[in-house]
């Protein structure tokens, strides 16, 4: 059996035979004996059992630990070595057949663009013309990841200036990459858009200066980039009227609520939070005339004199503001 | 020449990989992948198509089900491999970080229960080990967009265009959603036009299923990009340097100069006539259009059109 056997098949016997065995584990002797690839009658006694400190029993456990490694280190199977039983076992597997079949769906359905696993490794092999769906991964994001991993601050070149910072999370917003995290100089929590730092001067690791999460950080609140989620302006409930054709895209862009008592009447009436008067202000403007503010009458101050004073109409713009 | 066994255990990695999760590729097609030639290749699979033997009670032990080779070469899998069912070790932090993105993005755009996808995202997370927020746009209209695709039936919409004021009531018969850019798109076939165009799913204001069934091609490819140069619209201005973090996106920023008084000049370019108009109503009113002349015209005649929509409203402070 032993002369046909290459070296690969031996080692794919082996993880088989491993396999066979299950929670048992096998000892050394018997992997020897029935696995085929090896040499079977090596270093035995005369009742067929393998000896132990010779040089044949040497031998054979050293190939057997190169096969292990080869088995770990190529195929990710790893066998631990039980010190009281003497057998060798089977760590269990990392994901579920059902979950690796799960998450090669999923990589078959979404393209990640940007980040290059080794061949082999669970979602490579998809074909990249089925995918629905295509996110693309900014150049920053794989370092920024170590970077938090490790708890390394970090410094880059945003708009001029060379910044440190601690990366406590990595997230999109509107298909656009951030970091959140903490600005030691400023002594504030920041989100940094990933296509503003400047990649042409590199991130670089501050090594030496490790630093913690604050246990109040909260990821979801980090990511929550609407203005009007993180505004510092008085809060008030806007009301703004929308032509129906504009009412989807106006309660998607804002988290609007629509008014109940504007139904049948062509032109729907919404309410949101804001907390930010000029990102509204500009947001709004996307909506051309087929919105206008209702209430309350600061902002609807704020559109009227913005526009009144774009349009030169100074007359338009009430006195006194 | 014999492989070695670190070359051969790359290919057959790599080619178990492939044929497990596309269920089926021609021999050649692998060799090619993983550099080799087609008889090298088979040869080396001989390794894990013949994994038989008994053990010392008789029993036979064979895994050869997993990994098919037919006889007129082509590589198939009926259910997942025993070899990589087997792997212990997780995925390298940089495989897990790619497998994370493309599995949370999956339970955002998954209407159904996933049980097995949410618990191998748990164990991602632990090995990313940074927190990851991933943010998936899921427009209303996709899941009936799907389901007309699905059934091979003709969709009906209310269309609002980017460049139009109203909807439109159209017939579209649906060939495949699909989201890049941040966008879910459909490329479909107007009912009353032979070429299939791109529809944004987001601007579908309705949409049901329809009545005409229809037979869509085998193959509709997602496009690699959309040339909109044409669309391109850029305004040179004098602003504020702050005042460029309130831009409205998206947009694209020139080269800026100083002008030593705090604020900038450059070029600012946006897609479309809708957007130019935006980003000049954005602009402070103290911000100088410096190029082309007609956009500081445009920027005051727009500014007027929608003042005109708070007239007759009560001025701030009146009761």
């Amino acid at each position: 059996m032993t002369g046909t056997v290459t070296p690969t098949e031996r080692i794919f016997n082996l993880a088989a035979y491993l396999k066979h065995c299950g929670p048992e584990g096998s000892t050394l002797d018997d992997l020897t004996r029935h696995v085929a690839g090896y040499a079977h009658d090596a270093g035995r006694d005369e009742t067929g059992k393998l000896v132990t400190g010779t040089p044949e029993w040497e031998t054979l456990r050293k190939v057997m630990q190169r096969d292990l490694k080869d088995l770990r280190e190529v195929w990710g199977i790893d066998a631990d070595f039980d010190e009281r039983d003497h057998v060798y076992r089977l760590r269990p597997p990392f994901f579920t057949p059902k979950e690796r079949a799960a998450l090669i769906a999923a990589a078959a359905t979404v393209d990640v663009e940007g980040i290059d696993g080794p061949p082999g490794q669970i979602g490579s092999g998809v074909s990249d013309t089925v995918a629905d769906v295509v996110i693309r991964v900014h150049a920053l994001v794989g370092d920024l990841r170590d970077a938090i991993d490790a708890r390394t601050a970090v410094t880059f070149v945003h708009q001029g200036r060379r910044r440190t910072f601690h990366p406590y999370a990595l997230g999109t917003w509107r298909g656009r990459w951030y970091v959140a995290g903490w600005d030691p100089e400023l002594e504030t929590m920041r989100r940094y858009r990933l296509d503003r730092i400047e990649t042409e001067t590199t991130l670089e690791r501050v090594e030496g200066e490790p630093f913690s999460i604050v246990e109040w950080f909260d990821p979801d609140l980090a990511f929550e980039l609407d203005p009007n989620a993180w505004g510092r302006d008085q809060l008030v409930r806007a009301q703004v009227a929308v032509d129906h054709d504009f009412l989807n895209a106006v309660v998607e862009e804002f988290g609007a609520t629509v008014q109940e008592d504007a139904a049948g009447s062509g032109r729907d009436v919404v309410a949101f939070d804001v907390r930010h008067y000029e990102a509204t202000r500009n947001r709004l403007f996307a909506f051309r005339d087929h919105v206008r503010v209702l209430t309350p009458p600061a902002l609807v101050a704020m559109m009227r004199d913005h526009l009144a004073a774009v349009a030169g109409d100074l007359a338009a713009a009430p006195e006194g503001d | 020449m014999a492989l070695s066994k670190q070359r051969q255990f790359e290919a057959l990695r790599t080619v178990l990989g492939m044929v497990e999760e596309q269920q089926a590729l021609p021999l050649a097609e692998c060799a090619a992948a993983v550099g080799m030639t087609t008889p090298a290749l088979h040869d080396a699979l001989r390794a894990v198509l013949l994994v038989d033997f008994y053990d010392a009670d008789g029993h036979l032990v064979t895994e050869s089900s997993a990994f098919l080779l037919t006889d007129d070469g082509v590589l198939s899998m009926a259910e997942s491999h025993w070899l990589r069912d087997l792997a212990a070790t997780p995925p390298t932090a940089e495989s897990a970080l790619r497998l994370l993105i493309s599995g949370v993005t999956m339970q955002a755009i998954t209407t159904a229960a996933t049980p097995d996808l949410d618990s191998a995202v748990r164990k991602l997370r632990g090995i990313v080990a940074a927190e990851l927020h991933i943010d998936v746009a899921v427009p209303p209209a996709l899941s009936t967009v799907r389901d007309a695709i699905r059934r091979h039936r003709s969709l009906l919409v209310r269309y609002l265009s980017q460049d139009r004021d109203e909807s439109t009531e159209r017939e579209l018969l649906p060939l495949r959603a699909w989201s890049k850019w941040g966008h879910w798109y459909l490329t479909a076939r107007d009912a009353t036009e032979t070429t299939p165009k791109q529809f944004r799913v987001d601007r579908m204001l309705e949409a049901r299923v329809g009545s005409l069934d229809f037979d869509p091609p085998d193959d509709v490819e997602v496009p690699e990009w959309f040339d909109l140069s044409e669309h391109d619209r850029t305004v040179r201005v004098r602003t504020r340097a702050a005042a460029l973090e309130s831009l409205p996106a998206p947009h694209r920023l020139g080269p800026t100069t100083d002008l030593g008084d705090g604020r900038v000049e450059l070029d600012i370019t946006v897609l479309g006539d809708r957007r130019i108009e935006q980003l000049l109503l954005c602009l402070e009113p103290d911000d100088e259009v410096v190029a082309p002349p007609e956009y500081a015209e445009l920027r005051r005649t727009h500014a007027a059109r929608l003042l005109t929509r708070y007239d007759g409203l009560a001025a701030p402070g009146a009761s």
